[in-house]
C-alpha cells in the first residue's frame, strides 16, 4: 500500500488537532456544580460504601452497618467492594463520580495511603461527600476541600496499651511476656508496639523477654510462638500480639504445647474467632473499632451534610480528621460484641461526632 | 463482531440502570478503559505472532515504580524515558524468546516474576508518591471538553501501530508468523526481528500504559497494574483475535478492551451484588469469545 500524502488534508488535520486541543479542559463538560451543602432531600441522597470485600468478617459487618444506616433514613446503601484492588477501587470510584453526583454521599475504606488523593481530588470535582477510614498520608487534610468532610480512623498506640494494661493484670502485675509485631514498615505495626512499650513502663513488673514479627499471619504467629515457647519456657506468663489473627496462632501453639488457659494472650480487631475465644476464656482481651458502626457513621455524617443538617464549614477543625473511640473486649462484655449491632441513636446528626477520641495529629 | 457484543452489553446495562447511558458516564468509561486498551494493543502483536506476553502487567507495575521514582529528577523526560526502558525490557524477553528457543509463555512467565520483585525492590515494597504531578497532567485533560486525553492517546496508539503495520509488509510477516512459523521461515519471513519487535512495542505500550496509571493515581505501585493481566488478555481474545495467532488485528482488542472495562466498572456500577458480578463476568466473557470468534479463519482450539 502506497500512502499519499495531500498538503491540504494534512493542514486540516492539523488545524482540527489545533482546535480541538485549545479546547481542552481540566473537566469533562456537562459537570454540575459542585453540590452547594444542604440542597437534597433526603429521599434524593444516594449512600455508596466502598470497602475491599465481604469475605471478611469485619468488612461485612462495615457495609452491614451501611446497610442498617441507610435503612433508617428510608434509603438502600449501594455496596461496592474492589477485592483489595487500588486499580478497581479507582475504577469504580470514577464511574461512580460520573453519574449523578449532586446527592451523592460516599463512605470509602481506601486500600492503601495513596489511593486516598485520587478518591478526594475526583469527589471534590464533582461535589459528592466523601468520608474516608484508616488510610490517608498526613500531609492530605479534610479541612482543605469543600465536600470530604471527615477522615476517620484509630489511635494504634491507645489500643497498643490498651491490652498491654490488661494482659499486666491478668498476669497479676509482675511476670515475663513476649510480643508478636505485625509487618513491621505499617503504622499500624508501629503505632501498636509503641502502645506496649508505654504500657510496659507504667507495668513495672511485667518484663518483655522477646519480640519479633509474626507479620501479622496466623500461620506466622503459631511458629514464631512456637520457638518462644521453646526458648522461654514457663517463664512466658503472657503473649501480647499486634492483631487478632497473630493471637489466635499464639493460642495455637500454646495448646500444641499443652499451655492452653495458662499463659494469657491479648490481641487488636475483634474478629469474630477472638471475641469468641475472650467470651470462653481462652483469651484475655482485644479491642474493637466496632465495624458496623463504622460503615454507618461515613453515611450517617454524609447524609447530615447532604441534607443541610450539618454544615461542612461549621463543623470543628478536630472533627475533620480524627481518632475515633474504641473499645477493650473482656469477658465481662464480650458477649456485648459478639453479635454486632448498630445503635439509630449514635447516627442522629447530633451524635455524629460523639466518638471522637481526639483529633489525628 | 466485537462491536456488537460491545453495544449488546451498553444496552445492557442501561436496562439494568438507566442512568449509566449519559455521556459523562461513557466519558469515565473510555478513561478507565485507556491503560487496558494500551496494554492491550501491545500485546495482540505478539499473539498475532503466535506467542503471548504475561509480563505486561508487571512491566506496567515496574514502570510506575520508576516514573514515580524519576518525575521529581526527569520531569518531563520522565516520561519517554521510562517508555523506552519499558520497551528495552521488552526487547531482551523478545530476544530470549528467538535466540534461547524458549516458548515465549515461558521467557514472560520468568519475566513477571523478575519484574514484579524488581518494582517490589526498587520502591521499596511501597508506593512511591508522585507530589508534583504537572509533567503527567497533560493525561487528564479532556480534548474538546469531552474525550478524555488518556483515551484519545490510546486511540493514537491503537492507530498508529495499525497503520504502521498495515502500510509496510509487517501484516503478513506477522500473520504469516502466526499462522505458521516454519512455513514463514522457508518463504523468507525475518521471523525473529518481527517476534523482537512484537515484543519491544509490547514493552513500550507497557511503559505508556504506567505512565496514563501514574497520572490518574498520583503515585506508582509495585503491584498498581498487576491485576490488569487477565483483563488484557481477555480484551485480546473477546476482540476476536485468535489466542494461536495469526487471525485478529488492534481494533478488534481495542472493542475488546472496552466490553472488558464495561464488565469491570459497569456490572458493580449498575448495582451487581459483589458474588454474582464474578459468575456474570465469567459467562459474559465466554458468551463474547463465542460471539466474536470468526470459525472460518481459526481451525486449531488449544
Amino acid at each position: 500500500m502506497r500512502i499519499a500524502i495531500r498538503p491540504a488534508a494534512v493542514l486540516m488535520t492539523l488545524s482540527l488537532a489545533a482546535a480541538a486541543l485549545a479546547g481542552c479542559s481540566e473537566e469533562a463538560a456537562g459537570d454540575k456544580d459542585p453540590a452547594g451543602a444542604g440542597a437534597c432531600k433526603p429521599a434524593d441522597v444516594k449512600l455508596v460504601g466502598q470497602v475491599r470485600n465481604e469475605s471478611n468478617p469485619y468488612e461485612a459487618s462495615w457495609l452491614a452497618g451501611g446497610d442498617a444506616f441507610a435503612k433508617s433514613v428510608g434509603l438502600t446503601q449501594q455496596r461496592l467492594t474492589y477485592g483489595g484492588d487500588s486499580t478497581k477501587q479507582q475504577e469504580q470510584i470514577s464511574q461512580l463520580l460520573a453519574g449523578d453526583t449532586k446527592c451523592l454521599v460516599m463512605n470509602v475504606l481506601p486500600n492503601g495511603d495513596s489511593d486516598t488523593a485520587p478518591i478526594v481530588k475526583g469527589a471534590d470535582k464533582a461535589g459528592a461527600f466523601l468520608v474516608t477510614q484508616w488510610n490517608k498520608p498526613a500531609d492530605l487534610k479534610p479541612a482543605d476541600y469543600k465536600t470530604w468532610i471527615s477522615h476517620i480512623t484509630y489511635n494504634g498506640v491507645e489500643s497498643g496499651k490498651q491490652i498491654g494494661d490488661a494482659l499486666a493484670k491478668s498476669i497479676g502485675g509482675s511476670g515475663g511476656i513476649i510480643a508478636l509485631q505485625g509487618v513491621l514498615d505499617t503504622a499500624a505495626a508501629k503505632d501498636r508496639f509503641a502502645g506496649l512499650q508505654a504500657s510496659l513502663k507504667e507495668n513495672a513488673g511485667v518484663q518483655l523477654l522477646d519480640q519479633q514479627t509474626a507479620n501479622f499471619s496466623r500461620a506466622e504467629a503459631l511458629t514464631v510462638t512456637k520457638t518462644l515457647l521453646t526458648k522461654h519456657g514457663d517463664k512466658v506468663k503472657g503473649i501480647w500480639a499486634a492483631n487478632d489473627d497473630m493471637a489466635l496462632g499464639a493460642l495455637e501453639a500454646l495448646q500444641q504445647a499443652g499451655k492452653s488457659g495458662k499463659v494469657a494472650v491479648v490481641g487488636i480487631d475483634a474478629v469474630p474467632d477472638a471475641v469468641t475465644a475472650v467470651q470462653n476464656g481462652t483469651m484475655t482481651a482485644t479491642v474493637s473499632s466496632d465495624g458496623t458502626w463504622q460503615g454507618g457513621i461515613g453515611l450517617a455524617i454524609g447524609f447530615c451534610a447532604a441534607t443541610g443538617k450539618l454544615q461542612v464549614k461549621d463543623i470543628a477543625a478536630d472533627n475533620r480528621a480524627f481518632y475515633a473511640e474504641q473499645f477493650l473486649i473482656t469477658k465481662d462484655n464480650a458477649a456485648q460484641f459478639a453479635q454486632p449491632k448498630t445503635d439509630p441513636a449514635d447516627f442522629d446528626c447530633a451524635n455524629v461526632f460523639k466518638r471522637v477520641a481526639g483529633p489525628l495529629k | 463482531m466485537p462491536l456488537i457484543a460491545l453495544v449488546g452489553l451498553v444496552v445492557a446495562l442501561t436496562v439494568a440502570d438507566p442512568d449509566f447511558l449519559t455521556l459523562r458516564s461513557l466519558t469515565a468509561v473510555s478513561r478507565t478503559a485507556a491503560p487496558l486498551i494500551v496494554l492491550a494493543a501491545g500485546a495482540t502483536l505478539i499473539v498475532l505472532c503466535g506467542g503471548i506476553d504475561l509480563s505486561i502487567a508487571a512491566l506496567a507495575s515496574l514502570s510506575t515504580v520508576l516514573l514515580a521514582l524519576w518525575l521529581p529528577d526527569l520531569g518531563g523526560l520522565a516520561t519517554p524515558v521510562v517508555i523506552a526502558v519499558a520497551a528495552a525490557i521488552g526487547a531482551v524477553q523478545g530476544l530470549a524468546h528467538v535466540l534461547l528457543r524458549i516458548p515465549s509463555f515461558i521467557v514472560t512467565l520468568g519475566g513477571m516474576s523478575i519484574l514484579s520483585a524488581v518494582a517490589l525492590v526498587v520502591s521499596g515494597a511501597g508506593t512511591v508518591r508522585v507530589v508534583d504531578d504537572s509533567t503527567v497532567k497533560w493525561l487528564e485533560l479532556y480534548v474538546a471538553g469531552y474525550v478524555p486525553m488518556s483515551a484519545a492517546m490510546a486511540l493514537l496508539v491503537v492507530a498508529l501501530i495499525a497503520a504502521v503495520v498495515k502500510a509496510t509488509p509487517l501484516h503478513s510477516w506477522i500473520s504469516a508468523t502466526g499462522y505458521s512459523e516454519s512455513a514463514a521461515r522457508l518463504a523468507g519471513t525475518p521471523v525473529d526481528l518481527v517476534k523482537i519487535g512484537a515484543f519491544c512495542v509490547s514493552g513500550a505500550c507497557a511503559g505508556f500504559a504506567a505512565v496514563m496509571l501514574v497520572s490518574r493515581q498520583f503515585s506508582g505501585g509495585p503491584t498498581m497494574a498487576d491485576n490488569l493481566l487477565l483483563p488484557a488478555v481477555a480484551a485480546i481474545v473477546v476482540g476476536g483475535t485468535a489466542i494461536t495467532g495469526g487471525h485478529g488485528s488492534l481494533w478488534r482488542s481495542l472493542a475488546g478492551a472496552l466490553v472488558v472495562t464495561l464488565l469491570r466498572v459497569g456490572l458493580p456500577i449498575v448495582g451487581v451484588p459483589s458474588a454474582y458480578e464474578q459468575i456474570l463476568y465469567g459467562v459474559i466473557i465466554v458468551v463474547a469469545v463465542a460471539l466474536t470468534l470468526d470459525w472460518s479463519k481459526v481451525s486449531i482450539i488449544k
